[in-house]
Order: C-alpha cells, then structure tokens, then sequence
C-alpha cells in the first residue's frame, strides 16, 4: 500500500474515530454521568430516610406538650422575680394579709450565677417583720407559695424589746432566683433571657 | 443496483456484458469490437472503449457494481503448473516463479499471480496442481481504466483461458473413474488433460481453436475453374457454426455453392495438427501398459460443431463424447448458453483468487475495501451509540422521576429529623435546668413550720430570747437562746432537757443539742438561761420536686 493511499486511510481512521468517540462523549457518556450522580443522589436520599426511626419520633414528639408546659412554669416564676415592684407589693400584701408590719425592705442588687450552661438570677432581699408570732409564722409559710423561686438565707427572730405579749421581731434574709431557658428551649418555642 | 454484478468478456472481435444477480444472468449485451493484435496497440484501443461500454452499463443499469473482466489479450500468459510439495502455499510459490520466468518481456513490467485449483486424491506423488497466469502492467492498466471510465468498480481482471483451464482441471480432479480424457475445444486455444481416479496426469494447451479454422476458411478457396473465393471472417464464422464438418454434397453457401471438397483442404491443415497435438499428448501422458482406448470427454464450442469431434475422434480411434451443454450454443448470441464466457464464470472464487492487477491498483481496492469496513463498522458503532444513548436517556428520566420523589421524601425527612433533634436538644437543655434548679432550690427550710414547731414544742416554763437561723452550703443551722424557769422550788429542776429531747424528736429539727447553760435569777424566778443548736430539716421544695430531670426523661410531664 503507498504512502498516500495510508495516509488517507489513516485520516479516515481518525475522522471514524473522532466521529465515534465525540458522539459516545455527547451521547453516552454526559447521559451516564448524569445517571450516575442521580442514582448517588437516589442511594443517598434512601439512606438518609432509612435512617430516622418513626417509632422513637411519635415517642419524642409526645413528650413535647408536657415539656413546653414546664416551660412556661418556669417563665412565669421568672417573670414574678423580674417584675421586682410587682414582686414587693405581693410580699407587703401578705404582710397585710397576715398582720404583720414591714418596718424594713432592702432589695439588693441583681446577680448572674453560673456559668454558659446554668445561668440565672439572684437577687437578695433583706427586710424586717414585726408582728405577733403567729403571724409571722402564718406569713412566712404564705411567701412561699408567692410563685417565685426563692430561698431563705437567714433568719434571726427575737422578741421585741420592750413588747408586749408575743410581739416578735424577725430579720429575714431570702434570694429570688430567676432561671433562664437555655437556647435548645428557646429555640422550641420559650422565650430567651 | 443492490447485488447486482457485472461480468465482462473482453475479445478481439467483440466484448460480451452480462449483469449477474445470484450468479444468475438477469441481462447482457454484445459490443462488437476491431482489437489490434500488438499488446500496445491493444491497451491503446481498449482504453478509449470505456464509452462505449458506458453505454452498455447505463442500458444495463448497473452502474456502479463490480465488474470482473475475462478477458483475451495479445501478452497474456497462461500455464498450469503442478508440484509435489508440501503446502498449497508452497505450490503457489513455486508457480510464479517460472511463470515470472518465462515470459517473453521483462517481469518487472508484469503482474503474475497464480491459484491452486487443487490436488492429486491419491497416488504416490500426488501433486499441487496450480493455475498461473501474468499480464502486462500497461494491459491491466487500460482494463482498469476501460471499467472505471464506464462507470463500473473494478474487481478483478483474469485471462478467459485461465479460468477455462481451472475448471477443466477440476472437472478432472473429480473425476473418480478409471483412465480418462478431457479436451476443451476452445474458441482461440484448446486445453487437453488426462487423468484418472482423482488424478491429472498430463496438461497440453493447443494454441488452436475455432477462430483458428475459421481464419482458415477466411483464405482464399481455390474453386476448379473459377476465381478463389475469399470469404470475410463473419460469413466464414457463420457458415462455420452452421454447417460445421459438412456431408460430401452439401452447399454450404447458395452464392458460391462451397461444398465439403473446396472448404476441406482450407481445415484440413489446422485439424491435422489438432490431431497431432493430441496424439503426441496421449502418447507422451499414457504409459505403454496404458494405451489402451480411452474415452475423451469434448466440451468448449468446438464440441458443438457439427461432425468436429468425429472428425477428430475417427483419426485417433478413440471415443470422443461431446458436452451437451455446449450443444446449440450461439455464437451470435451474447453470452449464449455453452459458450465459455459462462462456463469461465461457473467459478467466481477462482475469478477473485487470481488476482491479476497492478499493486498501486490493489492497494487501492484494498484501501477502499478498509475504508468501506471502517464506516460500515462506524455506522454500527454509531448505530450502537444511538441505541445506547436512547437507552441512557429513558434510564436517566426515571431515574430524575425516582430521584424527585426520594428527594421530596428526604427533604420531609431531614425537616423531621430537625424537629427531632430540636425536642432532644430541649429535652437535654431541660433536664440541664431541672438539676440547677433542683441544686438551687432542691432542699429548703420553711420557715413558717418551724416557727409553728418550736411554738408547740416550747413549754410555759421556757421563753425564748432569739432564734438565729443561717444557711450554710446546703445545710441550715439554727442557734437558739433562751431562759427556762424552774418548775420545782426543791430541787430546781427545768424543762430544758425535756425541750431538748423534743426538739430532737421533731421531725423538723434533727441534732438538737444543748449547749450552754447557766443558773440564772429572773423576774419570773431563778431558772436557767440556755442556748441550744439545731440543724432545721429542709424540706423539698414542692415546685421543684413536682417537676424533676426524671420526669422530663419518662416523658411525665404534666
């Protein structure tokens, strides 16, 4: 075979070869790339549904409403503590209530405790109560269920000086504490800080 | 044209086209031709008949098929070779060599090819027998030149003899009888073998035929008394076929009433040397022990001429039988029925074997036949491309289908595993606040019991000056004075141990202790003045133990 008659032979090769393999890559090949990335996709989206348990949700889900239920709880006695004037005329209703004289109120200044994940609230108060003992025994076991969170840290009864019958003295010294929710709370449906 | 293809005898005086479908003549035609007898002057004239044969091929309408050329030049070389050796290949080999050899001009400037029609079936030496035939580079050249001008693919171009020859070999390669003869009777050479039981045992080409006796009767026929008579070729021919070998008193022409006394002395020479020639082979083929009476089996178109072969076979005192598919065959005709253009056509492998052409000619044909596999076989890759990326396209939109629906389902998914999440975070950050809380305000005093307590717990005879309650860490401790008058003026005793013991035994206070005591005068009396301790019980916070981790983590919150 001459040389020419090769040469023409060997473009013609090419030419069929070029045709045939550029018409696979616009044809066939984009096609099967594309299948391939849907089929992944595919495989990937089933694996990611394969992996939720229905079961273990309905229980989780269940145990939202009692959750957001002590949500609010604890917001509502945060909110008490935060309204301090609201705060202070419940505690001199009581007194009122209870017959007992408030002779000495000092609120102290809000204190943040705690570290990223147990923060809250504490503001101390001091005051003095004179009343019959009774009375201030009655009132006491009322602050209670004022609908904050508070605790007593002190406490010093003595009779007053001079008084007649069972006319008591008390210093008392209790902290409101306000919690606030954490994010994962919020985030449900709580209300921040 | 489909399957069509064409076949071409190529002779001095004419030139026969036949298209074949199937190996089957569907149409032919006959272009009468003036050849030269010098090669050169041959090739020149067969150049310039491309047009005309253009003519034939539109007529025909086969334009474009492939053509194989039988054809009769002045330089053709045809001989049949035969070899005692060990591979076809080798046979071949070896027949081109001497064929090569023994041409007449220089082997450069000619084409030789030969094909092996066979071999002995049996015998000690049982021999190739191999068909060799060259050509000159320049007569290939105006055939190919001649087919392509009119329009045809050129396949091959073999020598008529060559083919005659190979199928007459055949014939006496299968034959399984006892001792026997084959003569072709040809039109322009004559071919003679002996043989038997599977075995050629002698060749002779006879350069003799029937053009041969009718060149002979184209001379001058002395007539007693009269001018010679010349006939021309054509009425020579004619009166030839017609009349063959005549009776003694038949005319053999009613203008020049010709008789078997004038024409035979013009035939008598060529068919005296046919005589010769087969003689001398049967003597020169047959063994002493042999030559007995053999039977001669005559085809080609001499075997059709009347009182030919008896003629012959009455000289040699043999048995001639004619082939009667030469008989009736019509000179006239285009490719008519036992002519030895269809006889050399019976095999088309051995026409595509020989494979007589100039190499730039069959690289060529080569090259278009690869090119036509290269885009046949690119077609079908195409073919096979389209199919797939068909395939490919109806795979890929379901799959999209499938993928938009998962998709759909694991967008759900992903936003129901969030909101899981979510409640598990809530549900952690909760149980997180639950411990501050319960740390903060878990255990607390109240107050207000206590206060209740020591008022019952506290005797008549005891007063209490002050009671100091102070939280330490989570514990609350109380510090406790008091004065206790005496309850018995004998011996002094107080209820200060009794309140002691009553306090311990509250379950409001536990570690009661007394811790100083001192005799003292009071308005009341002389008694004692004391101080006790005490740890006040703290008591859970009702809204801190209504609500705990645990709860949140059964899921009881209410």
């Amino acid at each position: 075979m001459n040389l020419s008659v090769y040469r023409d032979l060997l473009v013609q090769v090419m030419m069929a070869m070029t045709v045939c393999i550029g018409s696979w890559m616009f044809l066939v090949k984009s096609k099967a790339e594309d299948l391939r990335e849907v089929e992944t996709l595919i495989a990937r989206s089933r694996a990611q549904s394969r992996s939720i348990d229905h079961a273990d949700l309905q229980k989780i889900s269940a145990r939202t409403p009692p959750l957001r239920r002590r949500m609010r709880e604890i917001q509502a006695r945060g909110s008490v503590a935060k309204d301090s004037s609201a705060l202070y005329g419940r505690i001199t209703d009581l007194a009122e209530k209870h017959q007992v004289k408030i002779n000495n109120l000092r609120p102290g200044v809000e204190q943040q405790i705690g570290d990223k994940d147990r923060i809250y609230i504490v503001t101390r108060i001091d005051m003095t109560i004179v009343g019959e003992y009774e009375n201030i025994a009655r009132f006491l076991e009322s602050v209670n269920g004022i609908g904050a969170y508070l605790r007593p840290i002190s406490v010093q009864i003595a009779p007053t000086k001079g008084g007649e019958g069972s006319f008591t003295v008390i210093q008392l010294g209790i902290e409101v504490l306000r919690f606030n929710l954490p994010e994962p709370l919020v985030a449900l449906g709580g209300t921040g800080p | 044209m489909g399957s069509v293809s064409v076949a071409i005898e190529l002779l001095s005086d004419h030139m026969d086209v036949v298209a074949l479908k199937g190996g089957s003549v569907v149409a032919s035609t006959r272009l009468p031709l003036d050849l030269p007898a010098d090669a050169t002057a041959w090739a020149k004239a067969v150049r310039v008949i491309g047009s005309t044969l253009k003519d034939a091929v539109r007529e025909l309408d086969v334009d474009g098929a492939g053509a194989r050329i039988l054809y009769r030049s002045p330089s053709q070389s045809v001989d049949l070779a035969s070899f005692n050796v060990r591979t076809s290949s080798q046979a071949r080999a070896a027949a081109i060599l001497p064929a090569a050899a023994s041409l007449p001009y220089s082997a450069t400037a000619a084409i030789v090819d030969a094909v092996v029609v066979g071999r002995d079936a049996q015998g000690s030496e049982r021999r190739w027998h191999v068909v060799a035939a060259a050509e000159r580079i320049d007569i290939l050249r105006a055939i190919i030149e001649m087919t392509e001008s009119a329009g045809l693919t050129f396949n091959t171009a073999v020598p008529l003899d060559a083919a005659i020859l190979a199928t007459v070999v055949r014939r006496a390669l299968n034959w399984a009888g006892p001792q026997h003869g084959w003569l072709h009777f040809g039109t322009y050479s004559s071919f003679f073998i002996l043989g038997g039981e599977g075995r050629v045992r002698f060749e002779r080409s006879i350069g003799l035929g029937t053009e041969t006796i009718v060149q002979a009767l184209a001379r001058p026929i002395r007539v007693p008394d009269e001018e010679p008579i010349t006939l021309d070729r054509k009425t020579a021919r004619a009166i030839f076929y017609e009349h063959g070998i005549p009776e003694t008193d038949e005319v053999l022409s009613d203008s020049t009433k010709l008789t078997r006394r004038h024409i035979m002395p013009q035939i008598q020479p060529v068919l005296q040397r046919y005589v010769v020639e087969i003689r001398q082979s049967l003597r020169f083929g047959l063994s002493d022990d042999e030559k007995k009476p053999i039977e001669i089996a005559v085809s080609g178109p001499g075997s059709a001429i009347h009182g030919l072969t008896e003629l012959i076979a009455g000289e040699l005192k043999l048995t001639f039988t004619a082939d009667p598919g030469n008989a009736g065959f019509d000179f006239t005709s285009p490719a008519a029925a036992g002519s030895e253009f269809l006889e050399a056509l019976d095999d088309c492998r051995f026409l595509d074997q020989l494979n007589l052409q100039p190499r730039d000619a069959a690289a060529r044909r080569q090259a278009g036949r690869l090119r036509r596999w290269l885009w046949t076989g690119a077609s079908v890759a195409m073919v096979v491309i389209a199919f797939d990326s068909v395939q490919i396209g109806f795979r890929l939109a379901a799959a999209r289908e499938r993928a938009v629906t998962i998709e759909a389902a694991a967008v759900e998914a992903a936003a129901v595993q969030a909101t899981h999440d979510k409640i598990v975070a809530a549900i952690g950050a909760m149980r997180t606040l639950e411990k501050t809380i319960a740390t903060e305000l878990g255990t607390r005093i109240d107050l207000g019991a206590i206060l209740h307590e020591l008022s019952r717990l506290t005797p008549g005879s005891i007063k209490l000056n002050s009671l100091r309650l102070t939280r330490e860490k989570e514990r609350f401790t109380a510090l406790l004075f008091g004065r206790a008058i005496q309850i018995d003026q004998k011996t002094g005793q107080t209820e200060v141990e009794r309140f002691i013991a009553a306090l311990k035994a509250s379950p409001l206070f536990q570690d009661a202790s007394l811790r100083n005591v001192e005799r003292r005068f009071f308005v009341e009396g002389s008694g004692e003045r004391f101080e006790a301790s005490f740890e006040a019980v703290a008591a859970p916070d009702p809204d801190v133990s209504g609500v705990t981790v645990a709860s949140v983590e059964q899921g009881d919150l209410r």
